[in-house]
């Protein structure tokens, strides 16, 4: 029995590439900013907005084009990732509602660009169908 | 220079992991392929290796580039 249904667009063969994918790549430019900055947090970097969100919003534009299907657990899972990578360069736990709600309000434009790449995904499979 | 080669393999390290995603076979060196359904250990230890390491040269070869890191160096 199929986990879920078959739609245009679904690369099938199990959904932990593109969680992977997100929340590494969300991971990686928190160090990475982080690394940068001297062992500042990511997001009072001076990069973070100018460079760190477009890097983020890009990769979650391609992979929501080849994953095209609930393309929101994407931005979900590299908030997931920037979570960690803060909490392993030192940020403490004290205000992690707080935190957590920060984290998606920052992760709009990652939202925008998941649900750009889904509709282009969805568009090209439905004319490939056809 | 470095900055963009930089890119350009962390994308092809990242075709390489999507491919054998989809593929259900990784290249791990020479004559050994792990598969999804023989190998799995092998096939997800090579899978999560080809992608940290395409994300991670990537977002440095985007660092470099735009001179907040200094590019990989060569001797």
């Amino acid at each position: 029995m199929p986990r879920h249904r078959r739609e245009p667009g679904d690369a099938g063969g199990g959904d932990y590439f593109p969680y992977a994918a997100s929340a590494l790549a969300g991971a990686v430019v928190c160090l990475a900013l982080t690394i940068t900055s001297g062992g500042r947090e990511a997001i009072d970097t001076a990069a973070y907005f100018p460079l760190g969100v477009p890097l983020m919003a890009a990769a979650i534009f391609v992979i929501s084009y080849v994953f095209p299907l609930r393309a929101w657990r994407w931005t979900l899972s590299m908030a997931a990732g920037q979570l960690v990578a803060m909490l392993l360069a030192g940020s403490s736990l004290n205000l992690w509602p707080l935190a957590i709600i920060a984290m998606l309000v920052y992760s709009t434009p990652q939202f925008l660009a998941g649900l750009a790449g889904s509709r282009l995904g969805r568009r090209k499979a439905t004319s490939r169908a056809r | 220079m470095m900055a963009l080669l930089q890119i350009l393999f962390g994308l092809g390290i990242l075709a390489v992991a999507y491919h054998g995603y989809r593929a259900g076979e990784i290249p791990a060196g020479a004559g050994y392929r792990p598969t999804r359904d023989e190998n799995p250990a092998g096939f997800h230890c090579f899978l999560t290796l080809y992608l940290c390491s395409g994300i991670a040269l990537l977002v440095w070869g985007v660092f470099a580039l735009v001179g907040l890191a200094e590019p990989m160096p060569l001797s």
